[in-house]
């Protein structure tokens, strides 16, 4: 069986197209708060802004991305200690273990770079990646009942989960 | 007490009075309810809160001109939760319970309710922050807590999460 072999960088800005075709994905899209194209490229602008301060990975199967985890470092210092992240894999890519080789080296880059000593996200329920969370230690702390709101009137709750460095 | 209150008015704030909100946000007991120290981050966001005036979701309490208290309603930009808000709030230090807060508060839920079709708040406060048994009376539930969220003076504090069906 052919495995696949896959090597990790900080983000690049040319990333960020390849990261706004995952989200144009309807099963991805049902997983994060934005819908319309427009609230697309917001979010797209807001994280391509964290590639230089090198805290967004890319995972890379040949000379292409195919996942990517980004932290979200606070500027403030009352919250310096902890933050939110994101971890995402492209639609054609998911079930070969690219989430679980990304979080390991996203809570890597976190602890020694960033000098973080808590992690945590927010997921929406039926989400299959909360098992990963849930495999690497990650803790429900909160359900926001009713976060998100389908364009169907499906409404989602929200999960906070969080974990140690 | 209520007939005191009476003699309140609410007024949708202006911007002008988010001059008086600066002012309460460098009292450090005042600021140990907000998650920023530095005052460029406090002027972050009271820009947001700038952008709220212009939708008319923000409220201001007072009396012959002067400003005891400012609430608004956060009000998210993205289809999918523009359903559901945040709620900020600030009462004068000298005229905390008083029931400032309980009118503003009462006047933001019927906002919220009728002019933006809200249908629940999704509330992020800190643990031991005074507005935390007002939120309770008014029936918020605490969904959940973030412990050491927050570090302020050699102390973690728990950031706790409320939300309110309205």
């Amino acid at each position: 069986m052919k495995q696949d072999v896959w090597s990790i960088r900080f983000s690049e800005p040319e990333d960020g197209k390849y990261l706004g075709n995952w989200f144009q994905d309807d099963i991805t899209r049902r997983w994060f708060p934005f819908y319309e194209p427009v609230e697309i490229e917001d979010t797209l602008r807001s994280i391509v802004k964290m590639f230089p301060q090198k805290a967004s990975l890319t995972a890379i199967q040949g000379k292409e991305p195919v996942g990517m985890g980004i932290i979200y470092p606070h500027a403030t210092k009352k919250l310096a200690h902890q933050t939110l992240f994101t971890l995402i894999v492209a639609p054609e890519h998911r079930g070969k273990k690219i989430g679980s080789y990304l979080l390991v080296q996203l809570m890597h880059l976190a602890k020694n770079y960033f000098g973080l000593s808590d992690l945590y996200l927010e997921v929406y329920q039926g989400n299959p990646a909360i098992r990963l969370y849930e495999r690497f230690g990650f803790q429900k702390i909160a359900v926001r009942h009713h976060f998100l709101k389908e364009p169907s009137g499906e409404y989602l709750d929200q999960w906070v989960m969080t974990r140690k460095l | 007490m209520w007939e005191l209150l009476s003699s309140y008015q609410i007024r949708y704030t202006e911007k002008k009075d988010l001059q008086q909100v600066r002012q309460w946000l460098k009292d450090p007991e005042t600021r140990r309810g907000f998650p920023f120290d530095e005052d460029e981050v406090a002027d972050q966001f009271l820009l947001g809160w700038e952008q709220l005036t212009r939708f008319q979701a923000s409220l201001t309490v007072v009396q012959e001109e002067k400003i005891y208290a400012v609430g608004a309603i956060f009000l998210m930009p993205y289809r999918k939760v523009a359903h559901q808000s945040s709620l900020y709030l600030i009462v004068d230090k000298e005229h905390r319970r008083q029931k400032i807060g309980s009118l503003l508060l009462n006047n933001l839920i019927e906002l919220a309710k009728t002019r933006f079709k809200i249908e629940l708040f999704q509330l992020e406060v800190f643990e031991g922050f005074p507005i935390l048994p007002l939120l309770g009376n008014f029936g918020f539930d605490i969904v959940g807590k973030h412990p050491e969220y927050m570090r302020d003076q050699g102390k973690s504090f728990a950031r706790i999460y409320l939300e309110k069906f309205l």
